[in-house]
C-alpha cells in the first residue's frame, strides 16, 4: 500500500463572499500520477495555491509526507520537496535559461548540493527538456512551448518529492501534448510524484493513474479515469463544453 | 475646555484639508497606477498661480480656483499624453510600469521645484487676505477663513464622491481602479480615463495649494514637499482607492498632526505621523479600509 | 595576457594608480575625484538592492544622513575607524527595521516609506539638537577625506562582487526578475530583501561617516539633503544594465556633468539632470549602456530596440 505523500483534510478558501474552495479533501499516494480535473472555475488552481503556500486555506489543512504544511511560506514548502509549475509560466526573463535553471537550484530542496553536481543537473535538464541549444537565451525571448519546458525543468531541479503541473497542456499541439506525456511518465520514473491539473480530460486519461475532479469548488469525483468521466456528476460538471471525450 | 475646542475644531480643520490634499494622490494612483511623487509641488504650482492671480489680476484668491483649475486640468492631460501614455506603453508589467513611473516623478518633482526657483526665487511669497471675521465658539477664537477652506475642501470632497458614486465617467473610474482589464473588455476607454483621472489629480493638489495660500503666506519652491508625504502617507491609511478611508484618515492624521501642533511639539508631527504609518503598515497593510 | 587575468587584475591596477593620483593631481582634481568616487559608491550600493529588486528606494538621503551625523557627533571623541563601523551598525540595523515593516508588502509602500525617511530623520534630530542639546549643526575636523573614501568604495565594490556570488545575490537577482517564482522555489524573499536593503544602506552610511569630514559644519538640514536621494538613483538609471558597469558610469559621467553644470549654469543644473532622469526613463529603458551594449550575438542582427520592443511584447499579453 503506496505512502499517501500529501493529504488534504477538508480544505475551504473563501475570497470575501465567493466560495472557491468547500472541504475539499483527498490525497496523492507517492509514485501515481494523479490528474485533477474540473471545468474552468472549479477551483483547481485555487487548489495549487492554497498546497503550494501561496495563501492559507480558510480552513482545513493540508499534510506532506506526514508533517503539517498548512499555511506555511510557499519558499519553506518547496524546500521540503513540494515544487510547483505555473499556469502562465514565470520566467526570469533577463536571465537566460541556464541561469534560470541553475538559480532555481540553489534554493530548493537540493541547495545543499555540491557545484559541481548542481550543474550537472542543470545540463540534464537542459538535455531532458529540449533547451540544450537555447542554453544562453534569454527566458523572455523563449516560445511557448519552450517555457512551458523551462517552468518543468525549474521545478525539478529543486529535487522535488512531489511535483504540481498546472495545465501544462493548455494550448499545445498534438505532438507537444504527447512529448509533455512521455515527459510527465518520465518524471515518474524517475520517483517523482506528480499532480497535474489538466482542463482536458482525454489527454488525461491515457497518462493518470487515477483522476480527481472539482467542480464549483467541491469534489465530485475520486477515481480510475475510465469510470470516472462516464459519472453523470462529472459529465454534467462539464456540459456545455467540448472536452469530455472518453 | 478651550484646548479641547481648540483641537476639535483644528484637528477637523486641517484634516479637511489634509482629505483634499491626499485624495488627487488616490485617485491618479488608484486609477493609473502611477504614483505621483510630484503632487505636493503641483500643489506648489496651485499656491503660487493663486499668488499671481490675487497680486497681479487682483482676484480673489477664492475666485482664482475657478480659472487655476481648468488650467491646471489642461497642463495635467498634456502631461499625461505626453510622458505618461509612453511609459505606460513601453512598460513590461504592472509591476515595471509602477517603478519607472515613481522615479520619472521623481525627476519630475525636482524640475518642478528647481524651475519654480529659478523662475520665482526661493524668497517666501504671501499675499493679503481679508478677514472674514472670526468665529468665536465656546471661547475660542477662529479664524473665519480657515473654517470656510474647511467648508470648501469638505464640499469638494462630497462632489467628488457624488462624480464618482453617479456619473457614468465615475462609473467608469472606479470600474478602472477595481478591474483594469475587465473594465475594457466592456469598452471603457482605459487612455481616456487615466488621462482624466490624472488631470482631476492634479487640478485636486493645484486647490489644495490655493487654499493653503490662503491661509499663510509661506508660499516657496519647495513647499510641496511635507504635503507630498503626507498624501502619500494618507494614500496607505486609506487603502487604494477607498474614498471614505481617505476622509477618515485624512482627519485621523489631521487631528494627530493638529494635537502634536498644539500639545506636544511641532517638529514632531512627522514623527508622530511616521509612527502611525508604521503601525498600520505592522498590523493592517492593506490600509485601513483595504478593498 | 589573456582577458581573464586582465580583467580580474584590472580593478587592481586601477586601484593603485587612484592611490597615488593626489600628488599629481592637485587639490582641486583630487577633490573632485573623492565626490566621483562617493557617487560611485552611492550608485552600486543603491543598485545592490534598488536596482536589482526594482524595490525602490527614495531614502538613500536618510543613511548617508545617519552617517554624516554620526560624524558629528563623534568624530571628536571616537577614532575614525570606530566611527565608521557605528555608522555601518546603525544604519544596517535602521534598515533592517524599516526593511522589516515594509518590504512584505508591495513595492510601492517601501518607496511611499523611504520618500519621507529622509526629511523624518532631518526634523527628528532637529527636534532633538534644539530641545535636548542645544547645539545647532556641528563643527566636524575639515580635512581631505580622499583616501578614505576611495577604500571604502573598492571595498564596497570588492564585497558586493561577492555578495553577487553568493545565494544573498541570487536571491535578490530572483526577486528583481520573478518575485513569485523565486518564493515558490525556495527563497525567502522577505529575509533576503531585509538583508539586501540593510547591507546597501550599511554602505551608504559608512560612505555618508567618511565623506562628512570635508564638510567642515554640518546641520541636519545638509547632512539628509534630498540630492543624496535623487543622484544615485539617476545616476544608476543613466547607467543602465550592468550591475557594476551601469552605476559606475552613471555616477562618472553624472557627477562630472553635475561639476560642470554647477559652474556654468549654478541654478539650472538640478532641472537638467531632473530632466536628463525623465528623458532616459522614457526614452533609454536600459539606460546608456543598454543603449550602446545592444547586440545579439548569437540570433540574427537586431535592429538597435528602442521603445517601441516592449510595445510589441507586451501588447499580446
Amino acid at each position: 500500500m503506496a505512502r499517501r505523500l500529501l493529504e488534504a483534510e477538508d480544505v475551504s478558501k473563501h475570497f470575501g463572499g465567493l466560495v472557491a474552495l468547500n472541504e475539499v479533501s483527498f490525497d496523492v499516494l507517492e509514485g501515481e500520477i494523479l490528474g485533477l480535473l474540473g471545468p474552468n472555475g472549479a477551483g483547481k488552481t485555487t487548489l495549487f495555491n492554497v498546497i503550494a503556500g501561496t495563501f492559507p486555506p480558510s480552513s482545513g489543512r493540508v499534510r506532506f509526507a506526514g508533517r503539517e504544511i498548512t499555511g506555511l511560506k510557499p519558499y519553506k514548502i518547496c524546500r521540503m520537496g513540494l515544487a510547483r509549475t505555473f499556469q502562465i509560466p514565470k520566467p526570469f526573463p533577463t536571465l537566460d535559461v541556464y541561469q534560470n535553471i541553475l538559480s532555481v537550484g540553489m534554493f530548493g530542496r537540493g541547495r545543499d548540493r555540491q557545484g559541481d553536481d548542481l550543474k550537472r543537473d542543470v545540463d540534464n535538464a537542459l538535455e531532458q527538456f529540449g533547451l540544450a541549444d537555447k542554453r544562453s537565451t534569454p527566458a523572455g525571448d523563449l516560445a511557448v512551448f519552450e517555457l512551458r519546458m523551462l517552468e518543468i525543468a525549474r521545478a525539478l531541479v529543486t529535487r522535488p518529492r512531489l511535483l504540481l503541473l498546472d495545465e501544462a497542456m493548455a494550448g499545445l499541439n498534438p505532438k507537444e501534448t504527447r512529448e509533455l506525456s512521455r515527459i510527465v511518465q518520465g518524471v515518474r520514473e524517475g520517483g517523482i510524484t506528480v499532480l497535474m491539473i489538466e482542463h482536458n480530460m482525454r489527454a488525461t486519461m491515457g497518462l493518470s493513474d487515477r483522476v480527481i475532479v472539482l467542480d464549483q469548488g467541491m469534489k465530485i469525483a475520486d477515481g480510475d479515469p475510465n469510470e470516472v468521466c462516464k459519472d453523470p456528476r462529472v459529465v454534467e460538471a462539464y456540459l456545455g463544453e467540448a472536452y469530455v471525450e472518453c | 475646555m478651550r484646548i479641547v475646542v481648540d483641537i476639535l475644531i483644528g484637528g477637523a480643520i486641517l484634516g479637511a484639508v489634509y482629505s483634499l490634499i491626499a485624495v488627487g494622490l488616490n485617485l491618479q494612483y488608484g486609477v493609473t497606477r502611477i504614483l505621483n511623487v510630484a503632487h505636493g509641488d503641483f500643489l506648489m504650482i496651485g499656491a503660487y498661480l493663486a499668488y499671481f492671480c490675487v497680486t497681479l489680476l487682483g482676484m480673489n484668491a477664492y475666485s482664482s480656483i475657478v480659472i487655476i483649475g481648468p488650467a491646471m486640468f489642461i497642463i495635467g492631460y498634456l502631461i499625461y499624453s505626453v510622458v505618461l501614455r509612453r511609459m505606460v506603453k513601453t512598460s513590461r508589467s504592472g509591476e515595471d510600469l509602477e517603478f519607472r513611473s515613481l522615479l520619472l516623478c521623481f525627476g519630475l518633482s525636482f524640475v518642478i521645484q528647481n524651475f519654480a526657483m529659478a523662475i520665482w526665487t526661493a524668497n517666501y511669497r504671501g499675499y493679503e487676505t481679508h478677514s472674514l471675521g472670526l468665529l468665536t465658539i465656546a471661547g475660542v477664537d477662529f479664524e473665519m477663513n480657515r473654517i470656510v477652506i474647511a467648508a470648501i475642501s469638505v464640499a469638494i470632497n462630497i462632489a467628488l464622491f457624488l462624480v464618482l458614486k453617479f456619473t457614468r465617467f465615475g462609473v467608469a473610474m472606479r470600474a478602472t481602479v477595481d478591474q483594469p482589464v475587465g473594465s475594457q473588455l466592456v469598452g471603457i476607454n482605459i487612455f481616456t480615463v487615466c488621462a482624466i483621472s490624472f488631470s482631476l489629480g492634479i487640478v485636486l493638489a493645484a486647490w489644495a495649494g490655493i487654499l493653503l495660500s490662503i491661509l499663510s503666506p509661506t508660499i516657496n519652491p519647495f513647499m510641496g514637499a511635507p504635503y507630498t508625504v503626507i498624501a502619500l502617507v494618507l494614500v496607505i491609511l486609506a487603502g487604494i482607492g477607498s474614498f471614505k478611508g481617505n476622509i477618515v484618515g485624512g482627519f485621523v492624521i489631521g487631528y494627530l498632526v493638529y494635537i502634536t501642533l498644539r500639545v506636544i511639539h511641532p517638529s514632531l508631527t512627522l514623527v508622530m505621523v511616521y509612527g502611525v504609518l508604521i503601525l498600520v503598515l505592522i498590523i493592517k497593510p492593506k490600509g485601513l479600509f483595504a478593498r | 595576457m589573456k582577458l581573464s587575468t586582465f580583467a580580474r587584475y584590472s580593478p587592481f591596477a586601477v586601484f593603485v594608480v587612484l592611490a597615488f593620483l593626489p600628488s599629481f593631481a592637485g587639490t582641486y582634481y583630487t577633490a573632485l575625484l573623492t565626490s566621483v568616487l562617493c557617487w560611485i559608491g552611492l550608485a552600486v550600493s543603491w543598485h545592490f538592492f534598488s536596482g536589482t529588486t526594482k524595490y525602490v528606494s527614495l531614502g538613500t538621503a536618510a543613511f548617508f544622513g545617519i552617517g554624516v551625523y554620526i560624524t558629528a557627533v563623534f568624530g571628536k571623541s571616537l577614532p575614525f575607524p570606530v566611527v565608521l563601523l557605528l555608522a555601518a551598525a546603525v544604519c544596517f540595523v535602521f534598515a533592517a527595521l524599516v526593511g522589516l515593516v515594509t518590504l512584505r508588502l508591495r513595492g510601492i509602500y517601501f518607496a511611499i516609506l523611504t520618500f519621507g525617511l529622509a526629511e523624518l530623520l532631518n526634523n527628528a534630530i532637529l527636534f532633538w539638537e534644539t530641545q535636548v542639546t542645544g547645539t545647532r549643526g556641528r563643527f566636524v575636523a575639515s580635512m581631505e577625506v580622499y583616501y578614505p573614501i576611495l577604500c571604502i568604495t573598492f571595498i564596497l565594490l570588492v564585497v558586493i562582487v561577492i555578495l553577487r556570488r553568493t545565494r544573498l545575490g541570487r536571491g535578490l537577482r530572483m526577486i528583481g526578475e520573478n518575485e513569485e517564482a523565486a518564493i515558490s522555489y525556495g527563497v525567502n524573499t522577505t529575509l533576503y530583501k531585509v538583508l539586501g536593503f540593510a547591507v546597501s544602506s550599511m554602505f551608504m552610511g559608512v560612505l555618508g561617516a567618511a565623506f562628512a569630514p570635508r564638510w567642515g559644519y554640518i546641520d541636519s538640514g545638509m547632512a539628509f539633503s534630498s540630492l543624496y536621494s535623487f543622484m544615485p538613483a539617476i545616476m544608476t538609471l543613466f547607467g543602465g544594465a550592468g550591475w557594476m558597469v551601469g552605476p559606475i558610469v552613471g555616477a562618472v559621467v553624472i557627477s562630472v556633468l553635475q561639476e560642470y553644470l554647477l559652474t556654468t549654469f549654478k541654478d539650472y543644473f538640478l532641472i537638467i539632470l531632473g530632466a536628463i532622469m525623465m528623458i532616459v526613463i522614457l526614452a533609454l529603458p536600459d539606460g546608456m549602456t543598454g543603449r550602446l551594449m545592444r547586440r545579439r550575438p548569437k540570433a540574427a542582427p537586431v535592429p538597435p530596440a528602442g521603445p517601441g520592443a516592449g510595445l510589441a511584447a507586451g501588447e499580446d499579453e
